[in-house]
């Protein structure tokens, strides 16, 4: 059976702590998967006074092929929709990585964040794009927070995977 | 060679090789912002939130000290409820939930300073004034019409709070005109 959309799924890594001191992301956390509710990734969002600083938060989460037969080939991630154009993104060069940051405002280190805004910016997955059956791949997310912004109760980040399954 | 209709010529593809299925996912994050004048702060026993008096400006008689953790919020939303512990009482400690009501933070945007009236549900009135040394300059963050967030320097003062802290004092809200420039800060007896 090939790849199905259901079988690609997003899940949280390991260390999502709630505060800006604890360690952030490391590995896979396949008991949280990402399903859209606020707050799952990114929390306690505050847009600073206008003049002030710009906050920063990092996250990392995990696409994985969930897929028990099949493979994923020319795997690539971009983000599909960031309505306020506040995120950037980068992948884990190694799958099932473990890479972590300092804390959720402290960028991971040796990670360069680019905004692969559509599929012609896509990030292609590490090994020629290939996702191994049960693999999954670490995607850092970058959200910028510039001083003075109106509130907003919902903003819908999306990101797509895409590939050619193997039967 | 002959095949037949539907062989493959090579590998298991019609045109050769494994055939390849696309297959796409998009999956979502959704986040919250919030305006900048949203906070929840820790504060200790006796600690102020706003001001130097337990609900800002200056007490001359202070018999309520008590303020824990306060989460509050100004949006443009006219009415927000939330729970504010605190205690009262002459140095008696005991805690109590209040709720705690910002109510139309339009009028911040006009001219400042504003007036700020204490009173309880009994109309009573807590006499404050300015301009004769009894106020105290503080810094109200709040938002108005639009989400934009403002920081506005608010100079009021009152003199005394002892009666209010003598009843079951369990709701406090702030109103303000919008043309008037006049915040009130009302306490209501339960």
């Amino acid at each position: 059976m090939p790849v199905l959309e259901s079988d690609l799924k997003l899940y949280g890594s390991l260390y999502m702590p709630r505060n800006d001191t604890d360690i952030n992301g490391g590995g896979i956390d396949t008991a949280n998967e990402i399903t859209g509710e606020i707050g799952e990734v990114f929390n306690d969002l505050e847009s600073e006074e206008e003049g002030g600083p710009t906050y920063y938060q990092y996250r990392k989460v995990f696409f994985k092929n969930n897929s028990t037969t099949s493979n994923l080939e020319n795997a690539k991630i971009w983000i599909f929709s960031d309505p306020e154009s506040q995120v950037t993104m980068a992948l884990e060069s190694t799958k099932d990585g473990n890479d972590q940051s300092e804390n959720r405002i402290t960028p991971p280190s040796g990670y360069t964040f680019v905004e692969a805004q559509d599929e012609d910016h896509a990030l292609t997955v590490p090994g020629n794009g290939h996702l191994e059956n049960g693999e999954a791949i670490g995607v850092w997310l970058k959200l910028t927070l510039p001083a003075g912004l109106a509130p907003k109760n919902r903003v819908d980040l999306k990101l797509k995977i895409k590939g050619a399954s193997t039967e | 060679m002959s095949l037949r209709y539907g062989e493959r010529v090579f590998g298991t593809g019609v045109f050769g090789g494994s055939e390849a299925l696309e297959v796409s996912a998009v999956r979502t994050i959704a986040y919250r912002i919030s305006p900048s004048v949203w906070r929840q702060a820790s504060l200790g026993y006796g600690e102020r939130a706003f001001g130097e008096g337990v609900f800002g400006g200056r007490e001359w008689v202070v018999e309520n000290e008590a303020i824990r953790i306060t989460p509050y919020q100004f949006t443009s939303v006219l009415r927000k409820e939330l729970d504010i512990p605190y205690n009262w009482g002459i140095r008696v400690e005991k805690d109590r939930r209040i709720s705690y009501r910002y109510k139309s933070l339009i009028p911040f945007t006009a001219n400042i300073p504003y007036r700020f009236t204490l009173a309880t549900s009994n109309i009573k009135t807590i006499p404050y004034k300015y301009n004769s040394g009894l106020y105290r300059d503080f810094i109200i963050p709040y938002s108005y019409t639009g989400h934009i967030s403002k920081i506005a320097s608010i100079r009021y003062s009152y003199l005394s709070l002892t009666s209010i802290y003598k009843g079951t004092v369990r709701k406090i809200t702030i109103t303000a005109t919008p043309s008037g420039q006049i915040a009130r800060i009302e306490l209501e007896r339960r």
